[in-house]
């Protein structure tokens, strides 16, 4: 099992997990707040300025799973795996118009979650029950990625534990990790985030300045990959592959950037980090400073091409970081950037498992179960929930094969994508109905699932001409194939435009149009605070 | 003005026939990479342009 354990990268793996545990339980007392109340365990209390939930949402956003698979797709087939660069860009422009006005009407209601806000903006509880379940069925299968990244680690420190032992690293990091989200809530993954960002960043600049060198230049680089993906091409191992597009992949590239970055910020972690903050104006900063993660991503993405031109052979191509780590560095600093890999898995499946638990316990829970729950019947209900997340995920990976967890996690987005409607659109109008908006989800859950289902595995694009059942074979005549989410998402759109168009909705708007100016909320915060007697200290 | 700020570098990073080619590369690195490693602080600098005009 240790025979072939790296000594030196292990122990400064060891040592930084560590460092972070105590950090972790430590959190806890951290802008302290009382624990036992839901918006201070499960959001920090709302009072994270702009640093902190740039390292946060940095933390939350770019996760390990991210670090490993976008360079083992360039690894294995080259441009296509840039995909995550135009995502990334067209995500902060979008956010930075939409995000405020979240955290303002939420500010305002009290609202913790994506359907805390869809059921005070629509009052229909079954959209927001579609809204809490699509959440909390999405994140599942993305924890445990992380779990996967962090074993891609561990097994590249050399452990190689046989039966029960396999997992025996990532049951005992998860448990550890388990208990100090347990005490301290949002406030544990913040914490750590600082240190976590900052080792990625070292390992990202250390190795495009490295690595490059050791193999004589990036143009030498791009010449070894281009010919890797020609001699793929020519050996028919991979349908299409290059330094640039094929014909075939533009469609693709585009929607799935498209249709990622509308995905990403309905999932239950984002908006937890967006939550989190102390005023609009700390997220209208990030939405200008988190490309800088952007930057070092699209550089992650090329470590798959420098892994290529160091001669890494790997079955998996999602072994191709952590060899490369191994080939360029010396043990100690492998061992550093294993953990900054490991860290980058810890972080996100805190705030996952956080998020999760806030919905199910305010969206699930509550309403459906227990109405008269107290703040703090629900901190101890969604600190359970937390808990049993990451069990989940952890049996997951016990008992599935990965490649189960990577299909969920491919059709997580689709699913996840089907909630923009009602909450976007629910930022600028209330045009749209309620019931239309739960038949529009359903539709696009039912057609993106349908899309995904492959003859012989889960695929993320399809092309834009269907064999419909009862209706046969219908062509859009667009000629390229577009990623499930979008399209799904469009006839989501569209089953809620036109049942909207005949059934309207009386349905009650808590909600009024000067909730979604953060500035007008900050004001209006500020002004109570000035007049209640606590404030005068009478 | 403040919408075609956050808008334009979105169009271009997803017109991808723009940039879909090796050459011109820099220090070479094929066009196709650094124009969208690029297109990133670009598009940062539209949002912050975007926020400065959004508080007059």
């Amino acid at each position: 099992m240790f025979e072939h354990l790296n000594v030196v990268a292990a122990s400064v793996f060891i040592f930084f997990f560590a460092l972070v545990t105590v950090m972790g339980f430590l959190a806890a007392r951290w802008k302290a707040g009382d624990l036992r109340h839901l918006h201070e365990w499960g959001l920090g209390g709302r009072q994270f300025g702009p640093w902190i939930t740039w390292f946060l949402l940095g933390g939350d956003l770019y996760t390990a799973y991210t670090v490993i698979a976008i360079p083992a797709v360039v690894y294995a087939i080259g441009a296509y795996g840039f995909f995550a660069v135009p995502y990334t860009i067209i995500i902060y422009p979008f956010l930075y118009l939409t995000m405020p006005r979240l955290w303002a009407v939420s500010r305002k209601h009290g609202y913790m979650t994506a359907a805390d806000f869809v059921l005070g903006r629509y009052g229909n509880c079954w959209l927001e029950l579609a809204v809490a379940l699509t959440g909390i069925l999405a994140t599942m299968p993305y924890i445990a990625l992380q779990l996967v990244g962090l074993e891609k680690v561990i097994d590249a420190l050399g452990f190689s534990g046989q039966g029960i032992m396999q997992h025996a690293p990532i049951t005992i990091a998860f448990i550890i990790l388990a208990l100090y989200t347990y005490r301290s809530g949002l406030r544990a993954p913040a914490m750590i985030a600082f240190v976590k960002d900052t080792m990625i960043y070292v390992f990202v600049i250390a190795a495009v300045i490295i690595v490059p060198y050791e193999l004589g230049g990036f143009a030498k680089i791009f010449e070894a990959a281009g010919k890797a993906y020609e001699a793929k091409l020519a050996a028919k191992a991979v349908p299409a592959a290059g330094l640039t597009l094929m014909p075939s992949q533009i469609g693709p590239y585009i929607t799935l950037a498209i249709g990622s970055a509308m995905a990403l910020f309905m999932y239950p972690h984002a908006l937890t980090g967006t939550l989190a903050a102390s005023s609009g104006k700390a997220i209208r900063f990030n939405m200008m400073t988190l490309p800088a993660y952007s930057f070092v991503l699209g550089l992650i993405a090329l470590l798959g091409m420098m892994a290529i031109a160091a001669g890494v052979n790997a079955k998996n191509p999602q072994d191709a970081v952590p060899q490369l780590v191994l080939w360029a560095f010396p043990d100690w600093f492998a061992g550093f950037c294993f953990a900054a890999i490991a860290l980058g898995a810890l972080v996100p499946a805190a705030i996952m498992s956080i998020g999760a638990a806030n919905t199910f316990t305010r969206n699930v829970w509550k309403p459906f179960v227990n109405p008269q729950m107290t703040p703090h019947e629900e901190s101890v209900l969604a600190k359970l929930v937390s808990l049993v997340v990451k069990v989940g995920a952890l049996l997951v990976i016990f008992f599935m094969p990965t490649k189960f967890a990577l299909d969920l996690q491919l059709l997580g987005g689709v699913w996840m994508i089907q909630i923009f409607p009602a909450m976007i659109f629910g930022l600028f109008t209330r045009w749209f109905s309620g019931p239309a908006l739960l038949v529009g989800w359903a539709a696009g859950m039912i057609v993106g699932t349908a899309l995904a289902w492959g003859p012989t595995a889960w695929v993320p694009v399809h092309a834009l001409a269907w064999d419909i059942p009862f209706i046969g074979h219908v062509d859009s005549g667009l000629g390229f194939a577009a990623y499930n989410g979008l399209t799904s998402a469009i006839v989501n759109i569209a089953v809620a435009v036109l049942i909207s168009l005949a059934v309207r909705s009386t349905a009650p708007d808590e909600t009024s149009a000067q909730d979604y100016d953060d500035r007008a909320v900050a004001a209006q915060a500020a002004k109570r605070f000035i007049l209640s007697p606590a404030a005068r200290g009478s | 003005m403040k919408l075609l700020l956050l808008l334009v570098p979105c169009v271009i990073a997803l017109w991808v026939p723009l940039y879909n080619s090796i050459p011109p590369e820099l220090f070479g690195i094929p066009f196709f990479y650094w124009f969208q490693l690029m297109l990133i602080p670009v598009s940062a600098l539209g949002i912050s342009a975007a926020d400065r005009l959004g508080k007059n």
